[in-house]
């Protein structure tokens, strides 16, 4: 269905701004898009973006602490913030004659947070919350260790929500110095999508973002994951109800020619009920689920294939599986009747994902955090001319052995189930479980 | 409590007009065999959304055999008489369409994406899965053994057990609303293709079912496709139980152990009211302001902003065919569990003994009917309200009633929907779930 072009305009002060009128219901998602994550962060501050992001709903002179939900609420609107390894973004979707409410809001926490000690104090008990009940899933620990094991030189094998010794130690400067050096206009991108006049929005965000001054470019990230030399094993033996796999290859950033192969190669492998993993694993009776795909990301990142395994099956069996199903790609190819059974799964999925306002902003921030926001624009045309020479190219590429970390979740004797182990083999990394929770509570006013 | 006033600035319209109220055309026909289709167009996108819903849902378990419901809707994609499992996989993925069956506590019912071109491809699958599944037996026993490592994790889950410890002493042994919709471990263990041939026979027919039908379709060659693909489809099978009252449970606390957690899920509430209570949108209106709205609400402000004990703490209203639970879930530290309990009681009894402000009214109804037009954006979203619509036969202009309905609430009967059916702190169930505590 056609719509109208996204465009794309710059501030004096280096904002870049994305828009694009969307006629169809009265309603505006406006965001804000920082070019700041984990990526950028240093051992001993880990967390600190994330942490910086709950910062920024605490109040400033013009909006007080609360304000702004009060006021996105009496407007029928929803607004939230979310961080990541390459951005932190905030966004207010709400019915379009309060477009200024949110520029208002996104302007003003651009510039204006005052990151109030005690709010900081308090705001510490939140976020070791939102850790702890992360921990209290088993494949929170399997991710964290697997990219940790994945990545030696490059910070996104560091977790985004920050590990606890940082998070108990983070200060009030930590997250002010972190706020000065990244939330800056030229490190920003704005994106409003929606009932709107691209001429009056792009006025409205000059009037209350064009004020903010510029500041000197952060220091770009210049670490460099090295080329991996051969395959490293992680296991983490914790009580939990059933062993998770996870087997994670380091691939392209997002902006590389073989970027979309791969994403085609993970629909084939595990789009759908007629997908190859889940006919190899889940109606093989090994597996209770079974995922594979990348992400789009700024840095090489990591292509993964996931599986939750049955209690009643060896773990190594699940391996197995899987690693056949890549090495039958391989050797057999796709086929092209394959080939465009995905190409349609991702036609439609681009059709349904792209309904509402929220959804094509979204979009949009990611494509351009990750290289440019044009890519979303032509995609799928460029899945088209794919070929299924270029799948079992970037296969054999990338989902080699030297290439891969490979992840195992095993209940431990404490747990539900004996250890079933991955018999035979020794781990190259072994991984102690966490000592129990502190139980002080952590910067919590009593 | 201070109440700051937003005011837009005066000559900035970046709007084409203050247009924001919702508005939605929905259709409503009925079928020879007197299923119901209800359906609204949408042609801003190319895609359609399908459900056909029915009451076969989990109350209709027996507890000895709970998640029977569930397992029988799941089991409607494993293979018909006219396809295979692996034939319905293969014609869905190939259309890039979405299939999914499930059962909730009183509705059964699938669910289908596609892009409009595809429509009567997936008319055509939704009936054969209804009436047509055959239940084979080796897809069966894959299904449960999926099922089953599901609740095994379900088990596991603090936030899980939580709920199943809370709903056993809120709900009676026998109320349908005690039991996981799931089912347990021990429950699905015992279930077979039989049983499921068996509730398939026994619950899934015409009456009481009810398709809707959302996006870039004509309403009307809709309703002539779906009358050749079900319109003949007779039998004595479906309408559901009435759901008995539920008593005010015995209040107290319970802490139960999961091995190997870090955080406590704490949940804290009794059984409220119907759908169909009078008193149905003054309850929820004062439950978004004590626990819903912006940051969570009051519970919110309270136990995460001022306290700092908890990244998730909100409350929940569950009014359905029966009087669902009004409960207070949390997420904190084993250490502070007592902290964010009395954090709770605090904001309990100040909302039963002094009531929600004017201001937070006045917010609460305008964030009621704005953020309905949110809903209404999307196709999935449409088909949400409107099988609500049929559901709770809330009549075909609830959506333009709505906002009248949401903005003639008074104080007093917020207030005194509040003192009425929500508990004292005292009176409430507690159940804490995760590590072990020193009490």
């Amino acid at each position: 269905m056609s719509r109208e072009p996204a465009q794309e305009h710059h501030l004096e002060n280096g904002l870049t701004l994305l828009t694009r009128e969307v006629r169809v219901a009265p309603i505006i998602s406006f965001w804000v898009w920082y070019r700041v994550g984990s990526r950028n962060e240093l051992p001993g501050v880990t967390g600190v973006s994330h942490w910086a992001e709950h910062m920024l709903f605490k109040g400033t002179a013009r909006f007080p602490k609360g304000e702004t939900d009060k006021q996105v609420a009496l407007h029928g609107g929803t607004r939230n913030g979310f961080t990541w390894l390459d951005y932190t973004a905030y966004y207010e979707t709400l019915p379009s004659e309060h477009a200024r409410l949110a520029v208002e809001i996104e302007a003003d926490r651009m510039a204006k947070a005052t990151f109030d000690v005690e709010e900081v104090a308090s705001e510490r008990g939140v976020i070791i919350s939102e850790r702890e009940g992360n921990e209290n899933h088993p494949g929170f620990y399997l991710g964290e260790e697997v990219t940790a094991a994945a990545f030696k030189a490059h910070p996104y094998g560091q977790p985004v929500v920050g590990y606890k010794s940082d998070l108990l130690t983070i200060s009030r400067d930590d997250l002010w110095t972190h706020y000065q050096r990244y939330y800056a206009p030229n490190n920003a991108v704005a994106v409003a999508v929606g009932d709107f006049d691209t001429a009056e929005m792009v006025k409205l965000v000059q009037d209350e973002f064009g004020t903010i001054d510029r500041r000197p470019a952060p220091a770009d990230v210049r670490a460099v994951e090295p080329k991996q030399e051969g395959e490293r094993r992680v296991v983490v033996r914790r009580p939990g109800p059933v062993p998770q796999m996870t087997i994670a290859y380091h691939v392209p950033e997002a902006t590389h020619p073989d970027t979309l192969p791969l994403w085609i190669l993970g629909s084939v492998l595990s789009a759908g009920r007629s997908s190859r993993l889940y006919k190899a694993l889940v109606i093989g009776g090994l597996a209770s689920s079974a995922g594979a795909g990348g992400a789009m990301t700024r840095d090489p990142y990591l292509f993964r294939i996931s599986a939750t395994v049955r209690p009643d099956v060896a773990p190594e069996r699940v391996e197995s599986a899987a690693l056949a199903e890549v090495e039958r790609v391989i050797e057999e190819g796709v086929p092209e009747t394959e080939l465009a059974k995905v190409r349609r799964q991702l036609r439609a999925g681009h059709v349904f994902s792209t309904e509402g306002v929220s959804s094509q902003a979204r979009y949009l921030g990611q494509y351009e955090l990750a290289g440019t926001w044009r890519r979303f624009e032509t995609y799928l045309d460029e899945l088209d001319k794919v070929t299924a020479a270029d799948v079992v190219r970037v296969c054999a590429t990338y989902l080699t052995p030297e290439n891969r970390t490979v992840g195992w979740f095993l209940p431990s004797p404490e747990g539900h189930r004996p250890d079933a182990g991955v018999r035979g083999r020794t781990p190259l990394m072994s991984i102690t479980p966490p000592l129990a929770p502190t139980g002080a509570p952590v910067g919590a006013p009593q | 409590m201070t109440e700051s006033v937003y005011r837009p600035a005066a000559g900035v319209a970046v709007t084409s007009g203050a247009r924001t109220r919702a508005r939605l055309e929905i259709q409503r026909a009925t079928l020879a065999n007197g299923m119901v289709v209800l359906g609204s167009e949408n042609h801003t996108h190319s895609s359609v959304v399908l459900r056909l819903a029915l009451p076969a849902g989990a109350v209709l378990d027996a507890p000895e055999r709970a998640g029977l419901a569930t397992l029988t809707a799941s089991g409607l994609t494993r293979g018909t008489q006219r396809r295979t499992f692996a034939e319905i996989n293969e014609t869905v993925d190939g259309a890039g369409m979405s299939l999914s069956a499930n059962a909730g506590r009183h509705l059964a019912g699938v669910s289908m994406r596609s892009l409009a071109e595809d429509v009567d491809l997936a008319i055509e699958l939704l009936a054969d899965v209804t009436r047509r599944p055959v239940f084979p037996q080796p897809e069966i026993e894959q299904l449960r053994a999926q099922v089953l490592t599901g609740l095994r994790q379900a088990d596991d889950d603090t936030g899980a057990v939580a709920d199943r410890h809370f709903r056993e002493r809120i709900y009676s042994e026998g109320h349908p609303y005690r039991r996981r919709v799931h089912g347990y471990q021990e429950t699905v263990a015992e279930l077979g293709e039989p049983d499921l041939v068996a509730f398939h026979a026994a619950r899934y027919g015409p009456r009481g079912a009810f398709c809707v039908v959302v996006g870039d379709v004509d309403f009307e060659s809709m309703v002539a496709k779906l009358e050749d693909a079900l319109g003949d489809w007779h039998g004595e099978a479906g309408a559901g139980n009435p759901v008995p009252e539920a008593p005010a449970p015995e209040p107290g606390q319970e802490d139960v152990v999961v091995a190997g957690k870090t955080q406590s899920d704490l949940v804290l509430g009794r059984p409220a009211i119907r759908r169909s209570d009078p008193d149905y949108y003054a309850l929820r209106m004062a439950n978004l302001i004590f626990g819903r709205i912006g940051m969570m609400g009051r519970l919110g402000e309270t136990v995460r902003e001022a306290q700092g004990l908890a990244y998730s703490v909100y409350s929940e209203l569950d009014a359905n065919v029966g009087a669902g639970p009004w409960a207070v879930r949390a997420g904190v530290n084993p250490a502070n569990v007592d902290a964010a309990l009395a954090g709770i009681r605090e904001e309990l009894h100040r909302l039963r003994d002094g009531g929600v402000t004017a201001a937070e009214l006045e917010r609460g109804q305008r964030f009621s009917t704005g953020t309905l037009v949110l809903q209404l954006e999307t196709n999935d979203g449409v088909a949400g309200v409107v099988q609500d619509i049929e559901f709770f036969n809330l009549g075909l202009d609830y959506i333009s009633r709505y906002p009248a309905t949401i903005n003639r609430l008074t104080l007093d009967e917020v207030n005194g929907a509040a003192a009425r059916h929500l508990p004292r702190f005292e009176d409430t169930v507690r159940v804490v779930a995760g590590p072990q505590r020193s009490l």
